[in-house]
């Protein structure tokens, strides 16, 4: 212990005595640490850590398909959710959840998200009320007294944490709804909402037609497995359930939607997506751990070649190789500490960066922080790091002691260090180039996808998202609001165009509803092909002409198609070439509601892309906003003005027409488009500031062993001068020996990010994961940047004066 | 019998600065040395004889002064230029042997040629030949590690000649040998000279001094006596 003191005492001493390489070897420490610490936080927070409730891991979600129909989720509906809470044997409970938006009058329009769940939600969760009680059996049943629960934050918000909340009123689209209970602070599940109500507080899930109504589908179901209950038994379990369903009531499970039901772990549903990218940027971290580790490892044998002579000394002095080895382990291990300190200030300063990009992919962001696994992650690399950092100097130094007794052996010493900071560099180059090409891969897929052409113009358009109070506006007041809007808008001179849609491309949230229905066809039978669920857009006049989507054939929806004329639709290009194959689908006639209204199509239009650039177009048909009102009201504006110009034009325009009407977002169409490509592009960028670093640290590495080896063998240099070796000569010599380690690395890294390329291979678009254009390009920059890197020491070694440098020792 | 000369310096100094002084290593120096020649350069401790033989070798080049060797005028070369002649004119022999201890024997007699234009073979039978003259073909592969001093210089001279040079310049060869081995390396000398080979050495001990034909005495950068070593003796 008292030694241990003593060695600390030598080693700080010794660290404070050449306090720019102590400086540097920490900070390059502490990059390498923190950047893994904020990332294995992330990757934890998201992927890892098992949700927060009770038998969190053991939650599923109970997902209804219709294969057959080509739906992935047809939601649940009330008697679903009973028959499969009641009939299973292997879950411990069923929950159902779904959401919806209300407006709260008061000075400032507002609108307010709301969970609507079944009444054992939070028991079910384990989450206890900070204030007032849970939802009770009761809270449930068809004109019970409607309560809502607030959730943490909206209590913050709203009520300014009123601890007396409980038993307050909120008003509600003009109904009173009494507050029971108040959240603790939890991450909410499976999203973010203001408030939570019973199923008796939505007016489409409390009504008793829907409740009844086996087909009516909606919500989403979970559920928890008994103990020692496998997903595979409970899916078998729920499976029998649902085909028992299906033969009892064929009316509502019809045979030729393919109805089934898949029972998924929830952890990984929630995660599915982002998965291979946090994966990426784990693996990618700690790649750059590594070359942090390997350059610190090289800084410590360069200065021990330094060191020589008082390592020697104390060889001579008695001081065994263990004792040396105890020496220099402290000294690293002090010098990771510190560097893991400075991780832990780098991951805790670049939290807020990591949880705003985690909440653009998961409701989990919440759970995103530098909590105890965290710091004992950023403990154990700092300890693992410090171990590397001290024994790599001394593993494989076996003859330290017999060198340094056989005296005059220090080139053999130094020659085998020598031989240790090559493999490093080696491995150096091969993970740089691997994160190099993989940022390269990343970038150039990021362009790809940007470079696709989505099928409508993008630029100068803005768009305001007003989702009307369903309890004031019935179809003839939407008609009236959106004709008055449009009256108000085109007025400005700001202004170029106007148009109404229920959801804009690549929109989703509040207010965007891209609807879906199942059609029939009049000019064929349900079962030849009928029966299809298909999505829909509400459109006004001027939509695609605002957008600039080609017309294929007929026309395009105009506001003359209103109430009183024959209700239209124009379809996807897709979408007709799919039901009337090598035909005009002008004329015909579709329904979307098993043939109470027929919708005439009399134009096709050109595909777009509807979700995502790497999405391809959905077959969909456009329906006419003034025939079939929506209270999702999206404007699109074609103007040069700001974002905050458009927005308090809107704003103002919209209060005229109703002044209690909140208008929820204003933004662009570019920014929503580029907004999807948040993953690539911070993919990109990561991937990008990492091999950036990894480059500079394996090319300063090169140079700096290349400048080392010259210093080293100065003497050499000057025998083969004075032999007749010419400057050129030895510049090449010395170019050579590095440019064999970046040959080396460089073919090492090469196999590398081939067999890493699978785990980009999901993450990039448009191009091969092993993309030679990518590679050659990495290769030649390499080839450039060591170039350039060796010049330096190479030409100082041409420059050497032969009579001096023979003289050196 | 009118000698070739090898080497003919005229009026030549050399001045090195520095920080606050400078000091003439040597001043209006004038030497010939021709073919077939054994010149042995003595003098006290700082009188220039290791900047001569650095000029001499084109390692440094005089401040002023005419150097003209094999009729060449070499006094004011570039770097390229003077590497290019020293390998070709010049075979060297160093106090401390200087050979490059990651190369064995062979590869280190071998150095010299490699920046000729010289196949394998050729090379390989010149480096043997040049061992066998020094009777070290034996320790061919051996690394110079695993050699006493006088094996080392041994060495040392093969590769001095290996080249053909126009000379052969040592600067205190003997310094770090025993006197068995020291004598050994001057025998070889001498014996070389015999053979036609011109050598010039650097010595401040007496007794080496009398290995060859000529002694020149330098004393703070000029000399003193230039005299045949038999008029030394007798004088
Ligand atoms: N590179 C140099 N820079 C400055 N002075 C030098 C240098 N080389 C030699 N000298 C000086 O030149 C003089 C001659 O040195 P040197 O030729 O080495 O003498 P010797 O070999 O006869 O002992 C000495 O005074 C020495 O200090
Ligand atoms: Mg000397």
């Amino acid at each position: 212990m008292e030694a241990l003191i003593r060695d600390m005492g030598y080693a700080f001493r010794r660290l404070l005595a050449q306090p720019g390489s102590t400086l540097i070897i920490i900070l390059t420490l502490a990059f390498g640490i923190g950047v893994n610490t904020s990332i294995f936080s992330l990757v934890n927070g998201v992927l890892f850590k098992e949700l927060p409730f009770k038998r969190g891991g053991d939650i599923v979600e109970i997902r209804q398909t219709a294969i057959k129909a080509g739906v992935d989720n047809t939601g649940a509906s009330a008697l679903d959710v009973k028959d499969f809470r009641e009939q299973n044997r292997s879950l411990e409970d069923v929950i159902e959840y779904h959401f919806m938006y209300f407006f709260i009058a008061g000075q400032s329009p507002a609108l307010v998200k709301s969970g609507i769940v079944s009444a054992n939600y939070f028991d079910f969760l384990g989450v206890k009320p900070a204030l007032g009680r849970s939802f009770v059996a009761s809270d449930d049943a068809v004109g019970a007294e409607p309560v809502v629960i607030l959730s943490h934050e909206f209590w913050n918000s709203h009520f300014s944490a009123d601890p007396d909340v409980v038993g307050k009123t909120l008003e509600m689209n003009g109904k009173a709804n009494r507050v029971v209970g108040v959240l603790p602070r939890m991450p909410q599940f499976p999203e973010v909402n203001d408030i939570y109500m019973p199923t008796s507080g939505c007016p489409t899930r409390g009504d008793a037609e829907f409740i009844n109504t086996r087909s009516s589908r909606m919500m989403s179901m979970y559920g928890r497995t008994k103990p020692g209950v496998s997903l595979q038994q409970a899916g078998s379990d729920l499976d029998m359930v649902a085909k028992r369903l299906h033969s009892t009531y064929p009316a509502d499970y019809p045979a030729e939607a393919g109805f089934g039901v898949k029972v998924l772990s929830l952890q990984n549903e929630l995660t599915k997506d982002i998965r291979p990218s946090l994966l990426l940027l784990l693996a990618a971290s700690l790649l750059v751990l590594f070359i942090t580790c390997t350059n610190v490892v090289n800084l410590t044998l360069a200065q021990q070649s330094r060191r020589q002579k008082e390592l020697a000394v104390r060889a001579a002095l008695g001081a065994d190789r263990i004792d040396i080895a105890k020496k220099l382990l402290v000294e690293s291990m002090m010098l990771a500490l510190a560097g893991g300190a400075g991780g832990l200030l780098l991951a805790y300063f670049s939290l807020d960066l990591l949880t705003s990009f985690a909440a653009t992919f998961t409701s989990r962001a919440s759970e995103v922080s530098i909590d105890g696994q965290a710091l004992a992650f950023n403990l154990v690399v700092s300890v693992a790091t410090g171990l590397i950092v001290g024994l790599a100097p001394v593993f494989g130094k076996q003859d330290i002691v017999t060198a340094l007794k056989e005296g005059g052996a220090h080139a053999t010493l130094s020659r085998q260090r020598q031989k240790v900071r090559k493999l490093l560099i080696v491995g150096q180059i091969a993970i740089a180039f691997m994160l190099v090409t993989g940022a390269g891969l990343m970038i150039r897929s990021f362009v790809a996808l940007q470079r696709i052409d989505p099928g409508f113009r993008s630029d100068d358009i803005a768009i305001a998202t007003i989702p009307l109070d369903w309890n004031k506006y019935d179809p003839g007041a939407i008609r009236n609001f959106v004709r008055e809007l449009r009256n108000g808008l085109s007025g400005s001179p700001e202004v170029q165009g106007v148009a109404f849609t229920t959801a804009y491309p690549f929109g989703s949230g509040i207010g965007v509803s891209l609807g879906t229905a199942v059609i029939s066809f009049d000019d064929r039978a349900a079962d030849a092909g009928g029966g299809k669920r298909v999505n829909f857009r509400t459109v006004s006049g001027n939509y695609f002409e605002l957008l600039g989507i080609p017309l294929v054939a007929g026309r395009y929806i105009s506001d003359s198609d209103d109430e009183n004329a024959t209700p239209v639709a124009v379809l996807s290009r897709a979408m007709a070439e799919k039901y009337w194959p090598g035909e005009s689908p002008l004329n015909k006639r579709i329904s979307p509601d098993q043939g109470k209204t027929w919708l005439t199509v009399v134009g096709v239009v050109q595909n777009i892309k509807g979700a995502g650039f790497d999405k391809p177009p959905i077959d969909e048909y456009y329906v006419s906003y003034a025939q079939s009102p929506s209270q999702s009201v999206n404007v699109l504006l074609r103007t040069k003005a700001a974002p905050n110009k458009v927005s308090a034009l809107v704003k103002a325009a919209v209060a005229r027409v109703d002044a209690n009407q909140p208008v929820t977002k204003v933004t662009t169409l570019a920014r929503v488009m580029s907004d999807t490509l948040s993953t690539p592009r911070m993919l990109s960028q990561v991937l990008s500031l990492f091999s950036f670093l990894a480059l500079t640290i394996s090319m300063v590495g090169v140079s700096g062993l290349l400048a080392f080896t010259v210093s080293q063998r100065t003497k050499e240099l000057g025998i083969r001068m004075a032999l007749g070796a010419e400057p050129h000569a030895v510049r090449r010599m010395i170019l050579g020996q590095g440019l064999v380690l970046v040959a080396v690395g460089l073919v090492l890294g090469m196999v590398g990010s081939l067999l890493l390329g699978r785990l980009l291979a999901s993450l990039i678009y448009g191009i091969s994961s092993s993309d030679v254009f990518t590679f050659v390009l990495v290769t030649f920059l390499f080839l450039a940047v060591s170039l350039a890197a060796c010049w330096l020491p190479a030409a100082r070694a041409s420059r050497l004066d032969p009579n001096a440098a023979l003289r050196t020792t | 019998m009118e000698k070739s000369a090898v080497i003919t310096i005229e009026g030549l100094s050399k001045v090195f600065e520095t920080e606050r002084m400078e000091t003439h290593a040597l001043s209006d120096f004038n030497l010939t040395i021709n073919r077939g020649d054994y010149v042995s350069i003595s003098g006290p401790s700082g009188c220039g004889k290791s900047t001569l033989l650095s000029i001499l070798g084109l390692l440094d080049s005089p401040t002023r002064g005419k150097f003209v060797l094999n009729n060449m005028n070499v006094a004011n070369l570039d770097a390229s230029q003077r590497a290019r002649i020293r390998n070709k004119e010049i075979g060297f022999i160093f106090q401390d042997f200087n050979l490059i201890g990651d190369l064995t024997v062979a590869q280190n007699v071998e150095l010299p040629l490699t920046h000729r234009d010289m196949g394998k073979a050729e090379r390989r039978e010149r480096v043997m030949a040049c061992l066998e003259k020094v009777g070290m073909t034996q320790r061919a592969e051996h690394y110079p590690a695993q050699l006493s001093g006088g094996q080392q210089q041994r060495v040392a001279v093969a590769r001095a000649l290996v080249g053909k040079p126009s000379i052969i310049l040592a600067d205190e060869p003997t310094g770090n040998l025993d006197s068995k081995n020291g004598d050994a390396v001057m025998d070889l000398l001498a014996q070389l000279n015999g053979e036609g080979v011109t050598i010039c050495i650097v010595t401040h001990d007496s007794r080496y001094a009398n290995y060859a034909k000529r002694v020149v005495k330098l004393l703070d950068g000029k000399v003193v006596t230039d005299s045949l070593a038999a008029q030394v003796e007798a004088a």
